[in-house]
């Protein structure tokens, strides 16, 4: 049971200190493989990986890492990590109110989308030095970008289409 | 607008995307503003992106808590707390079958292979859903500032700086900056 409170504890911590992506993944390294060695980098990779590759956010890599350190109660923890901040909306929500509306929130949350994007873009950076090793994988990236923009298939079916190319080309 | 939603087709919607839209929460947010407010009205654009901004200033995931917004916008605590539910579980559930079976898995050729052209798709999401998320914002008038902010945001990101005090200056600067 400590053990399960203490995977909670540290999921909650570095899901709170995160704002996008990966960026939780610093303080679960540091805890869970440097100082507690519960996990190896190996397993944490993996977790990251699966995190790309289910439907929903990428953070739900740290249901992983719960699962990885104790089992499916692990799991249970770490899917409570990472909705638990989630509610912190309700609190914003509460505090602006209506304000929402107002054109100097509208412009504070204008600057805070458009930072998010260049947050985001930092992450695309990173996966695409790791993921379009290949001439064909950029394209496929490229592909994929623009069904998505140009037209309603779900990304679902993109992504199995992309894979399944993947799986003909040698 | 269209009306509000029932809360089962709320947590339908919300079911759906967490089943079926992969790519991360950018890709889902986009995903949710097509369905949410340009098909079934459901949401202004303006509300939907005053909860998105404050989805991205709440800490933690931000899709989740987008989700937990919308529905506490529309139903408040039961909106809320089954909306989270509804985006949260499924992807967790899949998440930790594939933990589970995870070595065997990653072991079969066939199934790297397919992960290769995956998260090639995956790269190509996040980048489309950066474009939706900054091209409004590139019309003449506020061209400079936005690609100002969007290099500011990408340049503390590379450099590895926590981005939580950025966000909040971003957000001050945006507050006070406005006309």
């Amino acid at each position: 049971m400590t053990k399960l409170l203490v995977v909670y504890w540290t999921l909650l911590q570095s899901t709170l200190s995160s704002f996008s992506g990966l960026s939780s993944l610093p303080v679960i390294r540091h805890e869970l493989v440097v100082e507690r060695h519960w996990i190896d980098d190996k397993q944490l990779s993996a977790a990251v990986m699966i995190g790309r590759s289910t439907p929903g956010p990428m953070g739900v890599y740290v249901v992983c890492v719960g699962y990885f350190v104790a089992g499916y109660p692990g799991a249970v923890a770490g899917l409570l990590a990472l909705a638990t901040p989630a509610l912190l909306i309700i609190l914003l929500f509460r505090l602006l109110g209506d304000r929402v509306d107002d054109p100097r929130v509208k412009n504070a949350i204008r600057f805070v989308i458009i930072g998010g994007a260049g947050f985001s873009s930092a992450t695309l950076i990173g996966m695409g030095r790791s993921a379009l090793t290949a001439w064909w994988l950029a394209g496929l990236a490229a592909l994929a970008c623009g069904l998505l923009l140009r037209t309603r298939i779900a990304t679902i079916w993109i992504l199995a289409g992309a894979g399944a190319v993947a799986m003909m080309v040698n | 607008m269209a009306g509000s939603p029932t809360l089962g087709g709320l947590l339908r919607l919300l079911l759906k995307h967490a089943a079926f839209t992969v790519g991360g929460g950018s890709v889902t947010t986009i995903a949710l503003e097509r369905d949410i407010v340009d098909d079934l009205r459901w949401l202004s654009k303006d509300r939907y992106r005053g909860l998105y901004g404050l989805a991205r200033v709440t800490p933690g995931t931000n899709i989740l808590a987008l989700v937990t917004g919308i529905g506490w916008d529309f139903y408040r605590w039961p909106g809320a707390l089954l909306g989270l539910a509804c985006a949260a579980i499924p992807g967790a559930v899949l998440a930790t079958l594939l933990a589970a079976g995870y070595e065997q898995a990653y072991g079969n050729p066939m199934v790297r292979r397919f992960l290769l052209g995956a998260a090639a798709a995956v790269c190509g999401f996040i980048a489309a859903s950066i474009w939706k998320l900054i091209s409004p914002y590139l019309g003449a008038e506020g061209r400079v500032l936005t690609l100002v902010v969007f290099a500011v945001g990408l340049g503390v990101s590379l450099l590895g700086i926590s981005p939580f005090p950025v966000i909040v200056a971003l957000a001050v600067m945006g507050y006070l900056s406005a006309r």
